[in-house]
């Protein structure tokens, strides 16, 4: 037994044995010390030497850069109401290479088909046909929808969470709004031109993925968070724009029309509070859109006014005094004839105070106005008022128009200009510069976006209504609304009236220009309101393309107005609390335009005049108001008072002095004055009092009346 | 335990260390603590793993079962080794028929609702036996019949489990053989040949000069050695014409042997077969740098780059998560261990326990070195576990009974010494 040596030194082979052991024990340790060495050498090259370079492999290996994908913003109406959102969707695809089971295949094509309503044989051929590894079967469906395909879970077939943006309201405000691509890229509307903004940025992070290739959720670090796209909260009122779409509708199809905008402001900040065009669309579904439907009509189409912008020649022409209200005009009989075009009028005016040319919508006065007001002024007006510019809109498709540059301006176009033909609008510029007078003379500049909100739903920005210039003196344009009052009272605007609302507003009727000449069947129809007179809420414009039968804007537009307020009324407690304010209140602020009240009883005018705010002195007691203090048409402050007299003793009549009383009243007024003086009466005509022819037998004056 | 200072008449209470070795214990207790954490972070999914649980359970078992083996009389574990070894052996023959297998390798036997290797108890039993046969009377190594019988009660064991087939393990129960050889007084320059043979063979494969500078190295140390000029001539033309013949044999192997000793020889030639997980170890080794991804940070081992990591290449954790600390600190601790073990193998009055001592010493760093050599691209693969880290009941209950053993041979030792 050699293995043990240490204690047999008394041994003779002890001094042998001894060394041998020594250069074992030598041995081992020079074994395990190479051995030691070996490893820690080996150990300080990878680990410390080296180890950035194994980092760096091992980050590319398990590190996996991933786009995080920023969510696309919200759209929202005034009132907060989500219009435009995204939720997430689940796409389907199969991958043939893996699934071949044809049960299967077939199980999930008819699950498919019915859920979509897409042809369950194309979706079979499509996949069987596909050499590829990816097939789409279905894009975009929602979780609900998609009950029974979550169930199956075959190895080939896929599914793809992926946002898709949804339009709650469908197609309401669709136009302004806009849609989306399927990788929700804005197509058109609000979504393409404001598509950056929504969008946001997309960042990326750094995603483990472990050795079987997944993401491992972690605590990662993010290099760059995506910036989520910004909301956007619209002027829009999606309640207002509901009613609006759904009356625009009846409204074409009642009239037959080809198609119909509407646009709605609120005239004292510039806010569109409803924006339609008819045909619309449903941005939820674009694969079925008719042509046109996108189009936004009331930025976009272009159109000859016709009689609605008889406002700019009445504005230009009572702000550069070329006339007053109450002047008299001649409206020619219908027909004013030059050596080489003529002029015709519909409903033929003899001659009228300009009040009622505009309540009858003349051409021919409004032709012969605007030819009295000097080139250069009748321009600035018609630029002041908006018109051959863009008012650069957040939305895309906006047109300027097209307007004759001054220089151009003659005595024909003039003419033509005075009632709207000879110049291209769109119904954005017209109902702007209805918002003017409805402004007290002040243009703002019309806007859709109101807030800006980050992802976070802090307001990052806000927009304010933005004053352009000041086209009409506050007096001038109370005097227009007083006059387009007029209209709906009881001129060719009279579909647009409701009772207990003052509202001013003007039709129009024009001819449109096919194959180089003015058509007598293709009209554009139109009507431009303001809601109420005295306080205007709400300027909407309304523009019919091609109504068939009935073309005229006073029955075919004005009504589509008028169901719209009646409607909005009922619906809008705002509104209803300023009727109640006309009704009850009395603000010293406001400015009155006085009635004429000749010929009412005075019972009649103490109601009326206290409905406006004014009150009524009746202290010689009269029973028909037979003159007023101040005159009818001036403008007086809410508040201040309006003094009744009787008409003039029966003895001192002339036949001026009685003209002076009873001109241009309509003839029952005239006859309730005349009846009160005792004078016998014999009316020639119908309308309004032009002339009159006194006559006396004994006692007893007659009264020849001559009305139009 | 109370013992009389005849001296100076004063009772003196021993210190626990003059009979128990506290190094050894701890160094062990640490090795498998780092285990237990580096099983944990290697398999950890949600709560609890299984095989930390496992794992534990066995390191609680195998540290009860060293604490026994160390009080048991050393007769009684010498009259023991005979049956042991009879009983595995018996086992390595069952585990062929009925065992269970497991990446292609029958090495499991599952008994009730256990399962364990009996290669892993292959190897201490071989050892003992070996030991128990060497430091039994009138036997002499160099007795050539001697050695044979040593020899058969090594290759009986390594046969069956090269059966397996599990060539790793039977190459331990060789160089368990060379180390106890080597210990008993067996010739060194037999040895070094012997020894050298294989890795020249394995530097043949890597081209010709590799093959020459070998050869002349191993020729410059035979003729240290200094023996008859025929004897260390005919050396080196034996272990020359095995080195030439290496690459004739190579082709004979079977085809993953053949992919695992070229991958050894250049992992990168397939990255994503054989070489794969080499190159991860290697990564989460190198990526781990100076001190650590942090416990349960490392990427490579969250993420389970490393297939089966917490068995072979356990290794990789500590040197991931805890970086060239970590990893320095589980080689010095595994050296420190087998220091420990040699110096128990030459203070120990027994010569069985002294054989049994150093041929731990010899398994744990020839363990060791391939284990960690081949989790840092160093050594081939061979599915040989790092003792006491890797996850694996048998393996660490067969080392904790080594202890056990080694602890026994310090205590009877500092016993004689001071009794």
């Amino acid at each position: 037994m050699s293995s043990k040596t240490k204690n047999t030194n008394n041994n003779n082979d002890g001094q042998v044995l001894s060394r041998e052991y020594f250069w074992r024990i030598i041995f081992v340790f020079s074994v395990l010390f190479v051995g030691f060495l070996a490893l820690i050498a080996r150990l300080v090259v990878l680990q410390i030497v080296d180890t950035n370079k194994y980092k760096s492999i091992a980050r590319s290996q398990h590190e996996s850069r991933v786009n995080l994908r920023p969510e696309r913003g919200d759209i929202l109406d005034r009132n907060g109401k989500l219009l435009a959102s995204t939720i997430k969707s689940i796409s389907f695809a199969i991958d043939p290479s893996i699934l071949k089971d044809s049960s299967e295949i077939e199980r999930i094509c008819d699950r498919i088909s019915i859920i979509t309503g897409q042809d369950n044989e194309k979706l079979l051929s499509k996949v069987y046909n596909s050499k590829g590894s990816f097939v789409w079967l279905a894009r975009g469906i929602l979780p609900y929808e998609a009950q029974g395909l979550d169930s199956i879970r075959s190895k080939g077939f896929i599914k793809i969470y992926e946002p898709k943006r949804v339009y709650l309201y469908g197609s309401l405000a669709s136009q302004v709004i806009g849609c989306t691509d399927i990788d929700n890229n804005g197509l058109t509307g609000l979504e393409l031109s404001l598509d950056s903004l929504l969008k946001g940025h997309s960042g990326s992070t750094i995603m483990l993925r472990n050795a079987a290739g997944r993401l491992v959720p972690t605590i990662s670090t993010t290099t760059s968070e995506a910036m989520n796209g910004k909301s956007v909260k619209l002027t829009i009122d999606i309640e207002l724009q509901r009613i609006a779409e759904h009356e625009l509708k009846l409204g074409v199809e009642k009239s037959g029309s080809e198609a119909g905008s509407l646009v709605i402001l609120d005239p004292a900040t510039g806010e569109i509070l409803a924006m339609a065009s008819f045909p619309t669309f449903d941005p939820n579904n674009i694969m079925e859109i008719l042509p046109g439907a996108m189009k936004n009509r009331a930025i976009s189409d272009v159109y000859e006014p016709g009689s609605t912008f008889k406002l700019i020649t009445a504005a230009a022409a009572l702000e550069e005094n070329v006339i007053t209200p109450d002047e008299w005009v001649d409206g020619c009989n219908g027909v004013l004839k030059f050596p080489d075009y003529e002029i015709k009028d519909d409903h033929p005016l003899g001659k009228v105070r300009f009040s009622e040319a505009i309540e009858k919508s003349s051409n021919i006065v409004f032709s012969s106005v605007a030819n009295n007001i000097p080139s250069n002024k009748f321009y600035k007006y018609i630029r002041d008022f908006g018109f051959g510019l863009e008012y650069n809109l957040e939305l895309h498709g906006e047109e300027s128009g097209k307007i004759k540059p001054a220089s151009q301006f003659d005595a024909v176009s003039k003419r033509f200009m005075g009632f709207g033909y000879g110049i291209m609008v769109t119904p954005l510029q017209m109902v702007n510069a209805y918002a003017v007078i409805a402004n007290f003379g002040e243009m703002m500049k019309p806007y859709v976006i109101s807030n800006i909100y980050n992802s976070n739903k802090d307001i990052i920005s806000t927009t304010k209504p933005i004053k352009i210039r000041r086209v009409l003196s506050e007096g001038t344009s109370k005097a227009l609304i007083n006059l387009l009052v007029g209209v709906v009272d009881r001129g060719t605007g009279i579909a647009a009236k409701i009772e207990g609302l003052r509202i001013a507003g003007k039709t129009g009727t024009a001819q449109q220009v096919s194959s180089g000449s003015y058509s007598k069947a293709n009209y554009t129809a139109s009507f431009a309101g303001i809601l109420p007179a005295d306080n205007p809420k709400f300027v909407m414009m309304i523009v019919l393309d091609k109504p068939q039968g009935n073309i005229y804007g006073g029955s075919t537009a004005a009504p589509i107005f008028r169901n719209i307020s009646k409607s909005w009324i009922t619906v809008n407690h705002d509104f209803l609390n300023e009727k109640h304010k006309i009704d009850n209140t009395i603000d010293t602020n406001r400015f009155i335009t006085i009635p004429n009240l000749k010929g009412m009883s005075a019972a009649l005018a103490v109601k009326l005049l206290t409905n406006l705010g004014i009150k009524c002195n009746n202290t010689a007691k009269v029973e028909i108001v037979g003159n007023q203090q101040p005159k009818h048409g001036s403008l007086v402050r809410a508040g201040s008072e309006v003094l009744l007299l009787s008409s003039a003793k029966p003895l001192s009549i002339t036949q001026e002095s009685l003209l002076n009383e009873i001109g241009g009243l309509n003839i029952k007024n005239a006859l309730t004055i005349l009846q009160s003086k005792n004078i016998s009466v014999r009316v020639e005509g119908s309308g309004l009092v032009q002339n009159i022819y006194l006559s006396k037998t004994g006692e007893i004056l007659n009264c020849r009346l001559i009305c139009k | 335990m109370l013992i009389q200072d005849h001296d100076s008449g004063f009772e003196v209470r021993r210190q626990t260390s003059e009979f128990f070795d506290w190094s050894t214990f701890l160094i062990t207790v640490l090795l498998v603590t780092i285990g237990l954490i580096s099983i944990y972070s290697a398999t950890y999914e949600v709560g609890m793993s299984s095989r930390f649980t496992q794992q534990l359970t066995f390191a609680i078992i195998g540290f009860i079962a060293a604490i026994v083996v160390m009080f048991l009389p050393e007769r009684w574990i010498s009259y023991f080794t005979y049956p042991f070894y009879g009983i595995v052996v018996l086992m390595l023959i069952s585990v062929l028929i009925f065992g269970k297998e497991v990446n292609g390798t029958r090495g499991w036997l599952a008994l009730g609702g256990f399962t364990f290797q009996p290669s892993e108890f292959a190897k201490l039993s071989t050892l003992m036996a070996i030991a128990k046969f060497l430091s039994s009377k009138g036997v002499d190594i160099k007795n050539l019949r001697d050695l044979l019988v040593a020899a058969a009660i090594m290759l009986l064991p390594a046969i069956l489990i090269f059966k397996q087939p599990d060539n790793g393990t039977a190459t331990v129960l060789g160089a368990t053989f060379i180390g106890i050889l080597f210990w008993s007084g067996f010739d060194l320059f037999i040895l070094f040949t012997v020894i050298s043979a294989p890795i020249i063979a394995l530097f043949s494969l890597l081209g010709t000069a590799a093959f020459v500078t070998s050869v002349s190295l191993f020729a410059i140390i035979a003729g240290l050695l200094r023996r008859k000029i025929w004897m260390t001539v005919l050396a080196v033309v034996i272990v020359g014409g095995i080195g030439f013949t290496g690459k004739i044999a190579v082709d004979k192997l079977e085809p993953y042997q053949k992919k695992r000793i070229d991958t050894f020889l250049n992992p990168g030639s397939d990255p994503r077969g054989s070489g794969y997980n080499v190159i991860q170890s290697i990564l989460a080794v190198g990526g781990g740098g100076l001190s650590g991804k942090g416990f349960m940070g490392g990427t490579q081992t969250q993420l389970r780059y490393i297939p089966a990591q917490w068995t072979d290449f356990i290794f990789s954790v500590p040197a991931e998560e805890f970086g060239f600390a970590g990893s320095v600190l589980v080689v010095i601790l595994i050296f420190g261990f087998t220091l420990r073990a040699i110096r128990i193998a030459s203070e120990t009055a027994s010569s069985f326990f002294s054989l049994i001592a150093f041929g731990s010493a010899a398994t744990i760093l020839y363990h060791t070195i391939i284990n960690i050599g081949m989790a840092i691209g160093m050594m081939p693969v061979m599915g040989i576990p790092l003792p006491f880290l890797s996850s694996g009941g048998s393996a660490l209950f067969v080392n904790l009974l080594m202890v056990g053993i080694l602890l026994n041979a310090y205590r009877t030792h500092r016993r004689k010494q001071f009794a």
